[in-house]
């Protein structure tokens, strides 16, 4: 299944985060995604940990790693003079070009839409700039956990009265910034089949990531209030919560939306031992201060506390089984290394290990997606740096032995 | 460039059918769709037996509803049929065949499977389904998005760590899932225009989180090192969120930045003449290692928050900035509602909600196509509020015909 979007050609200007997630989907599903890097300038993932320990240098980057599979690795020095032609020659060649550079770096080497497009109408152009190319703040720099503090994400993600923590992760970088370009650059494709024109997307990754803060902005709109840090309780549903297990730092998240779920983890709950089916204990259900949502709101901290004593009792796996099979919203929180172990990922294939020459075997993640039962996953793990140079060299610009032996000699592929 | 002729160039998703049969967990693929001009017809059969758990606004009516729901049916139809009885069921069967794309989520699939019919036989080329675990091995378990984002493992790195793994605001995973739900009905419309046959296409919601769990996944598989929850902690001298006059700012001079980022920090905290700044120039500092030992991060904190809480965040974010410091300040909606550069850009639009009979905020798409013909924005629909004109769109059924489902109870 990962031929779909076999023959489509993508000239890749995206580095760090967001917009190398946009190609990898493409790569995955079978375009020739061409990755514009240089040793002049490596994209800072090369550069950063993880690290397999044993191993170093701009290979070996399992953060890289992670987000580049299946693609082509062309080693272009964008500062040298005679590297725009090059670029250019290879824009040609390709359905699209994509970049996540601040505004101006693209139009400065001469690889405008505008310029670009010329000529070839069918041209897709997705540019990711973290504010927008236009407005007063079109220049200020920004990571993904910078611009989740600015979307309005952070401030209600937290314990009240303590510092605010949104995800913990870049999360703009990983979800809402390229998923969402990804929408708009496929249905560019899907329109292109039908019209036979292109076009420019921009995503400004500001506004993409606040787009999510939708029904906020709208409540906000008709009631004038805001979302507060409110841990992890909700409105509609008590207990709604994370609650410990046996072991250290171990534990499990529980939704309780209805009363029929609510009767039905006070059951589980209600167990004398845990994993075994002795005498019922006291059932939390019978208490009448937790009886309705509203009256388990009024008193949330009792609950949460009866809760979560009686939860530290159980082994997490086994709990989460019994609540399920009770039919109550439960999932262990699993840790970095579990989602490796889970056995519902693993029933999909999820994750599949390629041999990196450099960094030895390495788990890469599949598309959310099965596609008629079968996952789709990468063919091949992240590039080298320059590993392609010199077949692209070759096969696609038509470049003589001694052209490109000297492009290299001059630094241009470097 | 829209070519300038009588007709109006064709939206981006023109004439593209969607039928969406989806509850919270994958409404927001067919917003997506619908913003880019396909026709999204939202079926209402499923959902409103229970109300979507999200964050109430007054409606009107008097009544409440949802923002959540407001928020991704936007731009959509909705038609109301009786899935409980057999011309109803027919009635959606054929509305399938006409469609390019049929989403569902929650418990749509189970009433497909009852009507006897597997996904494939709907015809349409793409049918997705989201779901929290997916719809194989994890399809009969339970999950909202608090569970979605434990069993993605995204929830583990979320909050303090003194305290339990906190989740993120505003139903991360249900959003998540339709994005990569629109995703996959997109990528499904794209082989069938290769000539394949109709795609069946199963997101998990759960495996769209364990993707974002940045370095932390190839972190452990690298080194076996399980990342935990740092909360309030920095995780390197440079990076994290710091207390200023008027709330709190995040700050970004570390692992991701450059090294002029750090020196460029270091510089501003000297020129506020922060007592004992000097020391960051030293050369050790310089070196990622050294500013993530907790006696360096011990040391850094209170030299930057003496500086930080004396400004508010506008300031610190222009001052900052300024420098080529990626600086943001931590925003709440109002702020939103005043940031310069949303304003400038014009991103925030206002649409009359049809069953709040009012006007709201939403915020602008998030992207934008400028050589393609964008459809103007419609509010989400009334539930049941287009079935008429729904049918006689897609399947031409005669105004009798309308009457005598109707009189038949299976239409609303």
């Amino acid at each position: 299944m990962s031929e779909i979007l076999a023959g489509l050609r993508v000239l890749d200007f995206c580095w760090i985060g967001a917009g190398a997630l946009v190609t990898q989907t493409l790569a995955l599903h079978g375009a020739e995604v061409i990755k514009i890097e240089s040793r002049a300038r490596p994209d800072n993932l090369r550069v950063a940990p993880p690290v397999r320990p044993g191993t170093s240098g701009l290979d070996a980057s399992g953060y890289f790693a992670s987000r580049n599979a299946s693609k082509k690795s062309f080693a272009l020095n964008m500062s040298h003079p005679a590297a725009v032609s090059v670029a250019r020659r290879l824009a040609r060649a390709s359905s699209v070009v994509t970049s996540n550079f601040r505004p101006g770096v693209m139009e400065r080497w001469g690889l405008s839409y505008q310029e670009l497009s010329a000529g070839q109408p069918d041209l897709i152009y997705l540019t990711m700039p973290m504010q927008g190319a236009t407005g007063p703040h079109s220049r200020y720099a920004g990571f993904g956990s910078t611009i989740a503090a600015l979307s309005g994400l952070v401030a209600p993600s937290g314990l009240p009265g303590r510092v605010p923590v949104g995800t913990g992760t870049h999360y703009p970088d990983h979800v809402p910034n390229p998923g969402h370009a990804l929408v708009a650059l496929l249905a560019a494709l899907v329109h292109r089949n039908r019209t036979g024109r292109g076009g420019r997307i921009e995503l400004s990754q500001f506004e993409s990531t606040t787009g999510l803060l939708g029904p906020a902005v709208l409540r906000y709109s008709v009631t004038g209030n805001q979302p507060s840090a409110r841990g992890n309780r909700v409105p509609w549903a008590a207990p709604h919560g994370v609650y410990p297990c046996l072991g250290d730092d171990t534990w499990i998240a529980i939704s309780a939306g209805t009363e029929a779920q609510w009767a039905a983890l006070s059951g589980v709950l209600a167990r004398s031992e845990p994993g075994g089916d002795g005498e019922p204990g006291e059932d939390l259900a019978a208490d009448p201060r937790f009886a309705g949502l509203d009256s388990r709101r009024e008193h949330e901290d009792a609950l949460d506390g009866m809760v979560a004593a009686r939860t530290a009792r159980w082994d997490r796996w086994e709990l989460m089984g019994r609540l399920q099979a009770a039919g109550v919203p439960a999932s262990v929180v699993e840790t970095t290394g579990d989602v490796f172990d889970d056995p519902v990922l693993a029933a999909r294939r999820y994750w599949r290990v390629l041999e990196h020459p450099v960094m030895g075997p390495v788990r890469n993640a599949s598309a959310p997606h099965l596609w008629n039962g079968q996952p789709v996953s990468p063919a091949s793990p992240a590039p080298l740096l320059g590993q392609h140079t010199e077949e692209i060299s070759t096969d696609l610009l038509g470049l003589s032995a001694d052209e490109y032996r000297q492009l290299v000699a001059d630094g241009v592929l470097w | 460039m829209a070519e300038a002729s009588a007709e109006p160039a064709p939206t981006v998703l023109d004439s593209i059918k969607v039928l969406d049969w989806t509850d919270q967990a994958g409404a927001y693929a067919g917003r997506l769709l619908a913003d880019l001009g396909a026709d999204v017809v939202r079926v209402e059969a499923v959902t409103d037996s229970g109300p979507w758990p999200e964050e109430r606004v007054p409606s009107g009516q008097g009544h409440e509803v949802s923002a959540f729901e407001r928020f991704v049916n936007l731009n959509k139809r909705s038609i109301l049929i009786n899935t409980d009885t057999p011309a109803g069921r027919e009635l959606l069967s054929l509305l399938a065949e006409q469609a390019d794309i049929v989403l569902t989520s929650g418990e749509a699939p189970r009433h497909w499977r009852q009507a006897g019919r597997t996904r494939r036989e709907q015809g349409a080329p793409a049918y997705v389904n989201v779901s929290a675990f997916g719809d194989g091995a994890g399809a009969g378990l339970h999950a909202d998005d608090l569970v979605t984002l434990a069993a993605g493992g995204l929830l583990s790195l979320g909050g303090y760590p003194d305290s339990e793994p906190v989740a993120v605001y505003g139903s991360q995973a249900y959003l998540a899932g339709g994005i990569s739900g629109a995703i996959a009905a997109l990528l499904g419309l794209l082989a069938a225009d290769a000539g394949q046959p109709g795609a069946d296409l199963d997101v998990s919601a759960q495996a769209v989180m364990a993707s974002a769990l940045e370095d932390a996944a190839a972190e452990f598989d690298l080194t076996g090192v399980v990342r935990r929850r740092t909360g309030d902690g920095l995780r390197e001298a440079g990076t994290g969120t710091f207390r200023c006059a008027d709330g709190w700012i995040v700050v970004v001079a570390g692992k991701l930045g450059t090294a002029a980022a750090w020196d460029s920090l270091v510089g501003w905290l000297c020129d506020q003449d922060v007592p004992g700044a000097e020391a960051l120039k030293g050369p050790e500092w310089t070196d990622l290692s050294h500013r993530r030992l907790p006696a360096s991060i011990a040391e850094f904190q209170p030299l930057m928050e003496a500086a930080t809480s004396r400004m508010t965040r506008a300031q610190l974010y222009e001052e900052l900035q300024s420098r080529r410091i990626a600086a943001a300040p931590v925003n709440n909606i109002a702020d939103l509602l005043a940031d310069p550069q949303l304003a400038d850009r014009g991103f925030f639009r206002t649409v009359r909600d049809a069953v709040l009979d009012r006007d709201v905020s939403y915020p602008g798409p998030p992207y934008r196509l400028e050589d393609h013909r964008m459809p103007e924005w419609t509010s989400a629909p009334v539930p049941g509020g287009q079935t008429d004109q729904v049918l006689r769109d897609w399947l031409g059924t005669p105004d009798d015909q309308l009457g005598a489902l109707r009189a038949d109870g299976a239409i609303g």
